[in-house]
Parts: structure tokens; C-alpha cells; sequence
């Protein structure tokens, strides 16, 4: 098992590596203009990570999301964990914890200690902030939809978890253990066209 | 039972049944800190949703934090924000940790494969929870399209673009 564990770190050292520092201040700047819960930080994660430096390649990125997804605690930490940890192992993980909690819980222990009454000063800002969320997430759609949506089964896919999701309100949780089951079922039954395709 | 075991303790079961993140996990929330342990009453627990509306960061964390002092200070906000990721943490490197080992095995491949678009499309549905913050005002409209014209044919970046629109919010949205 301990042999297990050098050959992961050796194939991982080989990428291109961020100093624990550049974890924390980077997801530190994400986490504090996250707003509007967890999915508005994916975008910002890509851009950073993998399209302005490449320490992620984006089939990589789409993979962690796939773990993150599949687990209870705000996507935005389980992200931070995965990036952190693929990046510089423990500590990277921690580095890139405390930076997406650091701006957030700062600002949750002002508003408790001080300045509670005065927090609707900020609303205006906070909401003009919001606004291009929309915009953020669909063009994320579109980048990632190049790599992550490639056949007609994908598109399927895609629509039936869109709409048990959006309409149905589906748990994620529950639409990834939905597709963790019809994943491994499929490629249990296709073993041979897989042999093929291959 | 001292007040900071028993906040490590609540919070860290809140951070491992928060399945699928976000305002799903409002209700445990609310049980075990308004209703079991009874260190907020429901209307602070309902001006907490409505701040961590309008500031960065999940919703499970903000809570933790500002039930934390509340209940033990400065300390208190510490171990209950610590508690509440432990478990999330812990999972997600096993879980990291599970996939790496067995990342070759062609089951798995194939299944990570299939549940690409699952992702995708989760991220699309969250853009529906924008529609009214990004199309509910004919400032909120204009911003929106120049926005995504912004990021589909310049460099500038999503964070600048943020602030610039949170800068413009200070005149329009007031």
C-alpha cells in the first residue's frame, strides 16, 4: 500500500506545481466574491486554475467535480479539497480550505460582532456583484460542454439531469448516485463494444 | 457537556448529512441549532439565511460561524466552522484517494465518463437560480448581455467583472 501511495506522488509531482501560498490567496479571492451558494465558484475554480495557469487540464478539473459532487459538504470546500490536494497533497488541501472559508467567515464574524445593522449599505454592491452570475455559468456550460458532452448519449444525458434537477428538484447527491449506477450498469453490459470502440 | 464540545459536535454532524450542499441543507441546519439546541431562536436563524443570501461563501460555513459566536465567541466561531468541513474534507480525500488507486480500472473510467454531463448540466441548472438577480431589472438585463459578450470575446476575467458590476450595482440597485 505504501508503494501505492510514492507512484501516485511521483506521476503527480510531474505536473506543474503552485506554491501553498498561491493556493490560498487564489481561492481566498474566489471564496470572497462567491456569491449565491457553491456552483458560482466552479467557473471562477476553471478560470483560475486551469485556463489562466494550467495546473489543471480541464478534463482533469470536470473529473474532481465528479467526486466533489458525489459527497455531502458545500461543493465549493469539497472542491477546494480536491484541487488542493491534487495540487500539493495535505497541505495544499488545507491551504485551499482556509482560503475559501477566510473572506467569508471574516465577514459572517463582523456582521455578528459589529456591524449587523449597517450590512444593507452593501447590499447595492453585493447585488450588482450577482448580477452576471447568469452570464458566468452559461458560458461555463459551453466552454466545459466541449470536452465533457461529446455524444448523443451525453446529450441525453445532460437533458434528463437538467430537468430532474431544475423542475423536479432532485438532491445532486442522488442525481450522482443515479449516474454512478447507470455508468457502471452501461459499462458492465457494453464491456465488448467498449473492447471495440477502443 | 462543555458549550465547545457540544458545538464541535453539532456542527460536525451538520457538515456530514449536508448532502448536495447549498439551501437543501437549510432544514438540518435549522434542526439542530434552533430546535434541539435552541442557541438561536428561528428569526435569527432566518436573518442568517437572508445575510449569507448576500455574502460570499456556503451557506453551512456562514451558519457555522455565526452561530459559533453567538454561542462561544470568537473560539466558538473557530471550532464550529473548523467541525463543519472536517467531515467533507476527510470524504473527499478518501473518496480522491479510492478513484486514484482504481483510476485505470475500465469500469470506473467509463462511469467518470458518463457522469461528465451529469456536471455540466447541474452547473446550468444553478444558472436558473440567477434568472431574477440577472434579468429582473433593465439594469440587471443590460449588465447580463454586456457581460456575456465581455467573457465570451475579451480577456477580462469573471472576478473583475464581478467588481465592475458590483461597482455599477452601488448606483443602479440602491
Amino acid at each position: 500500500m505504501r508503494e501505492d501511495v510514492k507512484d501516485l506522488e511521483l506521476e503527480e509531482s510531474e505536473s506543474k506545481q503552485p506554491s501553498l501560498w498561491e493556493i490560498f490567496s487564489i481561492t481566498a479571492k474566489i471564496g470572497g466574491v462567491t456569491l449565491g451558494g457553491g456552483y458560482a465558484m466552479i467557473p471562477i475554480i476553471r478560470e483560475e486554475f486551469t485556463q489562466k495557469r494550467s495546473f489543471l487540464t480541464d478534463e482533469e478539473f470536470t473529473t474532481l467535480l465528479v467526486i466533489a459532487q458525489s459527497l455531502p459538504g458545500p461543493i465549493a470546500v469539497n472542491t477546494s479539497t480536491l484541487v488542493g490536494y491534487k495540487l500539493r497533497k495535505l497541505p495544499g488541501t488545507i491551504c485551499a480550505v482556509l482560503g475559501s472559508i477566510f473572506f467569508p467567515t471574516m465577514i459572517i464574524l463582523a456582521i455578528a460582532m459589529v456591524i449587523g445593522q449597517y450590512y444593507e449599505v452593501f447590499k447595492p454592491f453585493l447585488s450588482g456583484m450577482k448580477t452576471p452570475l447568469f452570464s458566468v455559468l452559461l458560458i461555463t456550460v459551453l466552454r466545459m460542454w466541449k470536452t465533457d458532452v461529446r455524444t448523443w448519449e451525453d446529450i441525453i444525458i445532460f437533458a434528463v439531469t437538467f430537468s430532474i434537477v431544475s423542475f423536479l428538484k432532485f438532491n445532486p447527491v442522488v442525481v450522482i448516485l443515479l449516474g454512478l449506477v447507470y455508468g457502471v450498469i452501461r459499462s458492465t453490459l457494453f464491456k465488448s463494444e467498449r473492447k471495440n470502440g477502443k | 457537556m462543555s458549550t465547545y464540545l457540544e458545538l464541535f459536535l453539532t456542527f460536525l454532524q451538520i457538515g456530514a448529512v449536508s448532502f448536495g450542499g447549498g439551501y437543501s441543507i437549510l432544514k438540518s441546519i435549522s434542526h439542530y441549532v434552533v430546535d434541539v439546541s435552541k442557541w438561536i431562536t428561528l428569526d435569527e436563524f432566518n436573518d442568517i439565511v437572508a445575510i449569507s443570501q448576500s455574502t460570499p461563501g456556503p451557506i453551512g460555513i456562514n451558519a457555522a460561524t455565526y452561530v459559533g459566536y453567538k454561542v462561544g465567541g470568537v473560539f466558538g466561531s473557530l471550532i464550529a466552522t473548523t467541525s463543519v468541513v472536517l467531515v467533507p474534507i476527510t470524504l473527499s480525500l478518501i473518496m480522491y484517494w479510492l478513484y486514484r488507486k482504481h483510476s485505470e480500472n475500465e469500469i470506473v473510467k467509463s462511469t467518470i465518463q458518463k457522469l461528465r454531463p451529469v456536471v455540466v448540466a447541474m452547473i446550468a441548472s444553478a444558472s436558473l437560480g440567477f434568472l431574477q438577480d440577472s434579468f429582473g431589472s433593465v439594469a440587471g438585463i443590460i449588465i447580463t448581455i454586456v457581460s456575456a459578450l465581455v467573457l465570451l470575446f475579451t480577456k477580462v476575467g469573471i472576478l473583475p467583472l464581478m467588481l465592475i458590476s458590483g461597482i455599477i450595482g452601488i448606483f443602479v440597485f440602491h
